[in-house]
């Protein structure tokens, strides 16, 4: 702003003045940067991914191999009425079905707690429903199988193609082994067990493998 | 200022090195700052959810194991205990009405521990582990027995629990016999056939745990 009288001496100095446009053109830079980093960070879902579980897909029989534990998952049955180990008879309009699993815990003592169906309806189907639903497996000693059942209340229209999810922790799966199980089942399945009311057994959980009926 | 004929002794105008030089002595201290300000639940989240920091007992050797432990009412009890590990091996007798399932065996564990009556010592926990790493828990109440609670006291003379305040009068029983200077405890741990244990560790609360070699 000021012009320097013809007297004053020069002094260098030791700060670089910037012009306007320079300052301006910082600005921007900045700015810009700024845009292209949130274009950067918004345009790939990482933050979904790096938490999303390592999801270990298995069909029934087979054995899946998890961080924690071993998992074997048998046939699935199904009726209006089950008969679980501790209460007495459930029924329900829909369906209950029941998924003996096997586990087989690594390492060190597992609880393995989280288990949720997927339903071909498009729906999720949480297990822990005030007790009508249950997957209560209890800590499994490694190398001694652990026999549990996951019971699931449905409506029918969500077994044709349904998939149960087993997990290790039921408040967070992010970043670990889930085990993702196809049923197998089918429209006729879902129509069969709708019209079944001979209740089905939810045997509590053992280290003696089930008697086989 | 008004003297012509002083010039600066920098002629050129300072490099950008000379002129951020603070600031580039403090940029590590400050990213040094930024991980340790970031890492403050590494060590609740992480450090301490396992087994890490052992007290190493050789076979036949007795351990000297302290450690400060939470009390759960916002202070701290020591922990002040001597343990050794007298034997391990399978169970000769089973634990009331223990049934074994198909494919394990029962070890039975023999400890001898010395440690202050007046101590509170109850939170511990006892397992096995085979050379692998595997670690298998005594459990108490499983595979239809009833074992000691709490594996490291007597049954009988547990000696005092940790306090709860104004209840402990009403809890505590006066006619109880003070815990002994040192006792023996054996405890069955069932392990998958085939186990072959190689360390027994205790444990009050994690990081810290005792861990008693086996003679090989």
């Amino acid at each position: 702003m000021s012009v320097p009288e013809p007297t004053a001496p020069v002094v260098p100095a030791t700060r670089v003045r910037r012009s306007r446009g320079q300052t301006v053109g910082a600005a921007a830079a900045v700015l810009a940067a700024l845009a292209v980093g949130h274009v950067v960070v918004s345009a790939f879902p990482v933050d979904d991914r790096v938490s999303a579980p390592f999801v270990r897909p298995t069909v029934v029989g087979e054995t899946v191999e998890l961080r924690y534990a071993r998992l074997t998952v048998g046939e699935p049955t199904g009726s209006t009425v089950v008969s679980p180990a501790a209460s007495s008879l459930l029924s329900t309009p829909g369906v209950f079905l029941t998924v003996p699993l096997t586990i087989v815990a690594s390492g060190q003592p597992r609880l393995l707690s989280f288990a949720e169906l997927l339903g071909g309806d498009g729906r999720t189907y949480t297990v822990f429903t005030s007790g009508r639903s249950s997957f209560l497996a209890g800590t499994a000693q490694p190398g001694v199988p652990r026999y549990a059942t996951v019971s699931v209340e449905v409506p029918p229209e969500a077994l044709p193609g349904a998939h149960l999810r087993i997990g290790l922790n039921q408040e967070d799966q992010r970043a670990d082994d889930l085990a993702d199980i196809d049923l197998g089942l089918t429209q006729a399945d879902a129509d069969a067990w709708a019209a079944q009311d001979t209740p089905v057994p939810v045997p509590p959980r053992s280290d003696e493998p089930p008697e086989q009926p | 200022m008004s003297t012509p004929t002083v010039t600066s002794p920098r002629e050129a105008p300072a490099g950008w090195w000379r002129r951020n030089r603070w600031a580039l002595v403090a940029l590590p201290v400050a990213l040094a700052l930024a991980l340790v300000a970031s890492g403050d639940r590494v060590r609740t989240l992480w450090w301490e959810q396992d087994l890490r920091r052992p007290t190493t007992v050789a076979a036949g050797g007795t351990g000297d194991f302290h450690q400060r432990v939470y009390d759960g009412v916002g202070g701290t009890l020591p922990i002040d205990v001597q343990v050794r590990l007298d034997e391990v091996g399978d169970a000769t007798t089973l634990p009331d009405e223990m049934e074994l399932p198909d494919g394990t065996r029962a070890v039975q564990v023999d400890l001898t521990l010395s440690a202050d009556p007046d101590s509170v010592i109850s939170g511990c926990v006892l397992a096995v582990r085979d050379a692998n790493g595997a670690r298998y828990d005594y459990v108490a109440n499983a595979w239809g027995a009833f074992q000691a609670v709490i594996p490291c006291v007597p049954e009988d003379t547990p000696g005092p629990r940790a306090s709860l305040g104004e209840l402990d009068d009403k809890l505590s029983d006066p006619e109880e016999p003070p815990r002994p200077d040192t006792w023996s405890v054996s405890r069955v741990v069932v392990v998958p056939e085939g186990t072959e244990v190689t360390e027994v560790v205790l444990w009050w609360q994690k990081p810290q745990y005792l861990l008693l070699e086996v003679p090989g």
